[in-house]
């Protein structure tokens, strides 16, 4: 099945139980900061780990990592650097306090 | 006491893909290809004479593989060698590496691999050497001048604080002493600036930055210009350190390494009777930077 440009994936994240839309081609902290939320990164090259979830469920493509940070075996068990990883199905993902995810708060125009 | 060591000489650093990292280097930061072999790029600023400054390997990881300081003199690294024998320092002699003699090899107690070295190919800057004009057209990106220090992580910084002391007789220009007097961190130099490597607490072998100078306030904002319109990770800055004084932005390449343009024009120069500048640990913001006065979120903990 061909995918067009605007297919996106949905990824869920818990808690706080979010869902942000990431595009294919997205990686999945760039999907998080563009639903205006926020979570704790460094480096955003794969090489500091700090932008480091969990999959509880689904596929992602790893990317470009260092493997200091994240091991093989590390992958096996779900981890995944949100900096390079994009989907590849619709995701469910763990949240630590490590992550500190947040909401920001955006100007609203006139009600 | 002399001072033995130029330089910061070279750092090598672990690239994740080095045809991208390449790309960036040398469009982006804006350093000049001097050579490339195989899985390593060879790399300098515009104005440094001898071959390479920047040595960019492909790894599996990111971080710094080495650092290399450059000695004054030839019977320097001979001195040194009796240092490192009275001291009881393992080390290895390296007797040639790409376009550079022999060096001594050792690992310093912060878990960094170090060399000392001489003799490297004097290749000349961009620029001619009989009526130079102050910089030469054409070049790229931020295009600093010239590597200029470096800083890295230490699990015991007094210990390696210590080592760089004695056994290589850099001087502190700063230090941060936590509320028992202990220097948790050290800005070391030899070279008049106010570092050459500086120390902090963190991972064995941890790389927290390499620094390029700039020097005018407008090349700093013309650096944070270019990083933006790259799309760049940016870290902090423009903005000040308390410590040296120095003006700044961290950034990271490509791979995830914190990189740095520095500027030293702000910085003082060191006499040899310079006295180490003392920071609180409850001053760590405006020590480190001076106009936000608090730490970023990174500062500390992301490092590769």
């Amino acid at each position: 099945m061909s995918r067009g440009a605007e297919c996106s994936y949905t990824v869920r994240f818990s808690p706080p139980g979010d869902t942000v839309a990431c595009g294919e081609g997205e990686t999945i902290l760039a999907a998080i900061m563009r639903s205006g939320a926020k979570v704790m990164f460094g480096c955003r090259g794969g090489g500091c780990g700090t932008c480091k979830m969990r999959l509880i469920s689904g596929r992602v493509d790893h990317g470009r990592c260092s493997a200091a940070v994240l091991p093989e075996a590390e992958k096996r068990e779900g981890a995944f650097l949100s900096c390079q990883a994009r989907p590849l199905s619709d995701l469910s993902v763990e949240l630590t306090a490590a992550n500190r995810y947040r909401k920001l708060i955006y100007w609203e125009g006139p009600r | 006491m002399p001072y033995r060591i130029s330089r910061l000489g070279t750092v090598e650093i672990r690239s994740l893909d080095l045809d991208r990292d390449l790309d960036y280097y040398t469009n982006v930061l804006g350093l000049q290809l001097t050579a490339r072999e195989g899985r390593t790029a060879y790399l300098k600023g515009w104005d440094e004479r001898h071959a390479y400054s920047v040595m960019l390997t492909e790894a599996d990881q990111a971080g710094m593989a080495r650092m290399a300081f450059r000695t004054v003199d030839p019977e320097d690294l001979d001195y040194y060698e009796n240092r490192l024998r009275k001291f009881s320092v393992k080390y290895d002699v390296i007797p040639e590496d790409y376009r550079r003699g022999r060096a001594l090899r050792f690992t310093a107690p912060s878990g960094h691999i170090v060399e000392l070295y001489n003799e490297m190919d004097y290749t000349g800057n961009l620029l001619p050497t009989v009526n130079p004009a102050p910089w030469p057209e054409g070049l790229k990106g931020i295009a600093p001048p010239r590597l200029d220090h470096t800083l890295v992580t230490a699990p015991d910084p007094p210990k390696a604080i210590q080592f760089f002391q004695e056994v290589l007789e850099f001087r502190v220009s700063e230090m941060l002493v936590n509320p028992e007097g202990v220097p948790i961190a050290a800005w070391l130099w030899q070279r008049p600036s106010p570092h050459d490597i500086a120390i902090v607490p963190g991972r064995a072998g941890g790389f927290h930055h390499a620094a390029f100078t700039v020097d005018s306030a407008d090349a700093l904002f013309r650096a944070a210009d270019i990083l933006a319109m790259h799309k760049a990770r940016i870290d902090y800055g423009p903005g000040r350190h308390g410590i040296t004084r120095g003006t700044t932005i961290y950034f990271f390449d490509p791979s995830g390494n914190r990189l740095e343009t520095f500027g030293g024009y702000t910085a003082y120069q060191m006499d040899p009777d310079c006295r180490a500048i003392k920071w609180t640990t409850d001053q760590i913001g405006p020590a480190v930077f001076y106009y936000s006065q608090e730490l970023n979120e990174t500062f500390l903990s992301v490092y590769t």
